[in-house]
C-alpha cells in the first residue's frame, strides 16, 4: 500500500500513543518473566 | 447462609439497580440510550469491556481450573495484548471514525446490505443463545449450592439485570460494570488474603509443594494443534479469537464506540491489554491457593452437593466405601505434603527428592478415589458430574468467615450481570439498527425508536431467561449453536480485515465470508482434533484470501465508501 494511503488508513499514531504502547509492551513482558519464574523457582 | 451474607447480596443488588435506573434521566434518543451520546470517559469504558468479558463462570469456572488443572489456562490469554494494540491502531479508528452504532453498520457502507445484515443476524443468532448460558451456567450452581428451584436462581440473576438494563439504556450497564468490576476485584483479594492467613505452613513452602503437584506449570511451548492451551495457540489463536471478539463483536465494540474520542477508546481497550494476564493468572492461583489449602484440610469427596446426595441415596455401599477410602487417602498426602514442605529446610537431595515422589503418589490416590466418585456421580443423576465450577462456591460458603459468602456471591452476581447486560444492550442495538431501523422503519421520531429499543431489550431479556430455565433440557441444542457460532467468528473478523483493504468489493467478500465459514466447519467436522483456538485464524484467513484474489483487477473504492465515510 502506498504511504500515503497507507497513513489514511491507519492514523494518529501519535507519540503519546506510541509511549502507552511500550508501556503496554513492558508490563507484558514483565507479567510474562513473573509467570516464568512463579514456573521454574516452584518446580519440584 | 447467615443472613449478614444476604444482607449483602441484597445491599450490592439495590445499589446496581437503584443507581440504574437513575440513569435513565435525559436518554432521549437512541444515542443516548445505545452509545451515551458517545461521551464515557475511557476508564469507565475500559472496566466496562474488562467486566463484560468477565462472566460468572470465569469467576468460578476459572478458579475451579485452577485448582484442578494449576495455572496453564493462562496461556489462553497471552493473544489479548497483541490483539488489544492491533485493533487500537486499526479497526477502532475506524469504527469510531464512521460514528456508527454497531460494528455491521460500517459494513454497508464499505461493501453491502447483505454483509452487513447477514453478519448482524449471525451475531444475533448466536449471541441470544450464549446470553441465556451465561444466566444458566451461575443459575445450575446457586440452584445446587443451596438446593433452590433453577427458576428462582434464573430469576435472582436475570430480572434485576433485565429491569436496570432496559430503563437505564447503555449508561446504566457501563456505570454498573464499573461497580461490579470493584466488587469482582475486591472479593478476590478478600479471598486470596484469607486463603494466605490461612494457610497452615509458610506460603513459600506450600508453593513449593503446589509446583510438585505441576500447578504451576505456565508455558507449555509444545506446536501441538490438539492441545488447547499452549504457548503458541495462545498467542497465535488466542489472538485472532480475541481480534475476532474484541474487533466484531457487537457486545464488546458498543463499549469503546460509546467513548469521547478515538484516543480514549484505545486506552480503553488498552487498559483490557495492561491488566488481563495479571487479572486470570491472579484468579488461577486463587484456585491453585484453594488446592493446597484443600491438602491441609478435607475436602469434600463431590464439591456438587446434589450430586453426593445422589450417590450416598441410589449407592449406600459405593458411597460409605469412597468416602472411608478418600479419608484415608486425604490424610495420607496431607502427612506426605508436610513432610514435603519440611524436608526442604534441611534434607539433602535426595531426602527432598523422594518427600516429593511420595507426595505426588498420594496425591495421585486422591485423584483416583475421586474420578470413581466422579463416574458414580455420573451414573446416579444420568448428567455430566464435572464439578470444576463448584469447588470454590464450596470452599468460600464452608470455610470463608461471616460475611465473605455474601461478598463472593455478590461478586458472582456482579460478574454473570455485568455480561448478561452487555449482552442485552448490544442485541437490542443490533436487532434495532440493523433489521428495524434499515429494514422496517428507517424514518420515525426519537421517542419511537427509544420505546423500541426498550422494548427489543426486554424481549431479548425474556428470551435469555427462557433459556437459561430450560438450559438443562436445551444442552444439545445450544452445544450446536455455540459450535455453530465458533463456525462464522473467524469469518466476520476475516470481512472486518478486508474492510482495510481498499481494492476488495463486496462481492468478492461476501462470498469470502462463505467460503471462510465453510472451510472452519470442514475442519471442525473433518478434523476434530485440532483446537478450537485455531478455527478463527483458519476463518479469517479464508475469507481475506478468498476476497482478496476475487476482488483482483478491480478499481479502488470511490472515497465514500472508505473508512473515512
Amino acid at each position: 500500500m502506498p504511504r500515503r494511503e497507507h497513513a489514511a488508513y491507519f492514523p494518529d499514531m501519535t507519540p503519546q500513543f506510541r509511549s502507552t504502547l511500550r508501556r503496554v509492551l513492558a508490563m507484558q513482558v514483565a507479567a510474562l518473566a513473573l509467570l516464568w519464574w512463579l514456573q521454574s523457582h516452584y518446580a519440584a | 447462609m447467615h443472613w449478614i451474607n444476604w444482607l449483602i447480596v441484597g445491599v450490592y443488588l439495590a445499589v446496581v439497580v437503584v443507581d440504574g435506573l437513575r440513569r435513565t434521566r435525559g436518554t432521549t434518543n437512541i444515542e443516548g440510550y445505545f452509545l451515551a451520546n458517545r461521551d464515557l470517559p475511557w476508564w469507565a469504558v475500559g472496566l466496562s469491556v474488562m467486566a463484560t468479558q468477565l462472566s460468572a463462570v470465569t469467576l468460578i469456572g476459572t478458579t475451579g481450573q485452577g485448582a484442578t488443572d494449576g495455572m496453564r489456562f493462562v496461556q489462553f490469554y497471552f493473544g489479548l495484548p497483541i490483539a488489544m494494540v492491533i485493533l487500537g491502531v486499526t479497526l477502532v479508528p475506524f469504527l469510531h471514525g464512521a460514528k456508527v452504532y454497531t460494528a455491521y453498520e460500517y459494513l454497508e457502507r464499505r461493501f453491502d446490505a447483505k454483509t452487513r445484515s447477514l453478519t448482524s443476524l449471525l451475531f444475533l443468532l448466536s449471541r441470544g443463545m450464549s446470553c441465556g448460558t451465561i444466566i444458566a451456567a451461575p443459575s445450575v450452581v446457586l440452584s445446587s449450592i443451596f438446593g433452590w428451584d433453577l427458576v428462582l436462581c434464573v430469576a435472582l440473576i436475570g430480572a434485576p439485570t433485565v429491569l436496570y438494563t432496559v430503563v437505564g439504556g447503555v449508561q446504566a450497564v457501563a456505570w454498573a460494570d464499573v461497580k461490579q468490576m470493584f466488587v469482582i476485584a475486591f472479593a478476590m483479594l478478600a479471598i486470596i488474603t484469607i486463603l494466605i492467613i490461612r494457610m497452615p505452613i509458610p506460603l513459600d513452602d506450600a508453593l513449593h509443594i503446589a509446583g510438585a503437584a505441576g500447578r504451576l506449570q505456565v508455558f507449555d511451548f509444545s506446536f501441538d494443534l490438539s492441545k488447547t492451551y499452549t504457548f503458541w495457540s495462545g498467542i497465535l489463536g488466542g489472538t485472532f479469537l480475541m481480534l475476532s471478539y474484541f474487533g466484531t463483536d457487537q457486545s464488546q465494540v458498543q463499549r469503546y464506540l460509546a467513548a469521547r474520542s478515538v484516543d480514549e477508546a484505545r486506552s480503553s481497550l488498552l487498559m483490557s491489554a495492561y491488566w488481563k494476564i495479571p487479572l486470570q493468572a491472579l484468579i488461577l492461583l486463587t484456585g491453585v491457593l484453594v488446592f493446597l489449602f484443600y491438602l491441609f484440610q478435607p475436602p469434600p469427596l463431590l464439591y456438587n452437593p446434589t450430586h453426593s446426595a445422589q450417590v450416598e441415596q441410589e449407592q449406600p455401599v459405593v458411597f460409605a466405601d469412597l468416602q472411608a477410602r478418600y479419608a484415608t487417602a486425604i490424610a495420607a498426602r496431607q502427612v506426605a505434603a508436610r513432610e514435603a514442605a519440611t524436608i526442604r529446610h534441611g534434607g539433602d537431595a535426595t531426602a527432598i527428592s523422594t518427600a516429593v515422589e511420595k507426595f505426588r503418589t498420594t496425591e495421585a490416590g486422591v485423584t483416583a478415589i475421586r474420578t470413581e466418585a466422579l463416574a458414580a456421580a455420573e451414573k446416579a443423576s444420568g448428567e455430566s458430574s464435572r464439578d470444576v465450577n463448584y469447588i470454590i462456591p464450596r470452599f468460600v460458603l464452608d470455610q470463608l468467615p461471616l460475611g465473605f459468602a455474601g461478598i463472593f456471591l455478590a461478586a458472582v452476581l456482579a460478574a454473570a450481570m455485568s455480561s448478561i447486560a452487555a449482552e442485552l444492550n448490544s442485541l437490542s442495538t443490533a436487532t434495532v439498527v440493523d433489521f428495524y431501523q434499515r429494514w422496517l422503519r428507517p424514518v420515525a421520531s426519537d421517542a419511537h425508536f427509544l420505546n423500541v429499543s426498550k422494548v427489543a431489550t426486554a424481549v431479548w431479556g425474556v428470551f435469555a431467561c427462557v433459556v437459561a430455565t430450560y438450559a438443562a433440557t436445551l444442552g444439545s441444542l445450544i452445544e450446536v449453536v455455540n459450535r455453530f457460532g465458533s463456525f462464522f467468528y473467524g469469518s466476520i473478523l476475516g470481512i472486518f480485515l478486508l474492510a482495510m483493504i481498499p481494492r476488495v468489493r463486496a462481492l468478492g467478500a461476501f462470498i469470502g465470508m462463505l467460503c471462510g465459514m465453510g472451510a472452519v466447519a470442514a475442519v471442525a467436522f473433518g478434523a476434530p482434533e485440532i483446537s478450537f483456538l485455531w478455527h478463527n485464524l483458519i476463518g479469517a484467513a479464508v475469507v481475506v484470501a478468498v476476497g482478496w484474489v476475487l476482488s483482483l483487477g478491480s478499481a479502488a473504492p470511490t472515497p465514500a465508501t472508505g473508512p473515512r465515510a
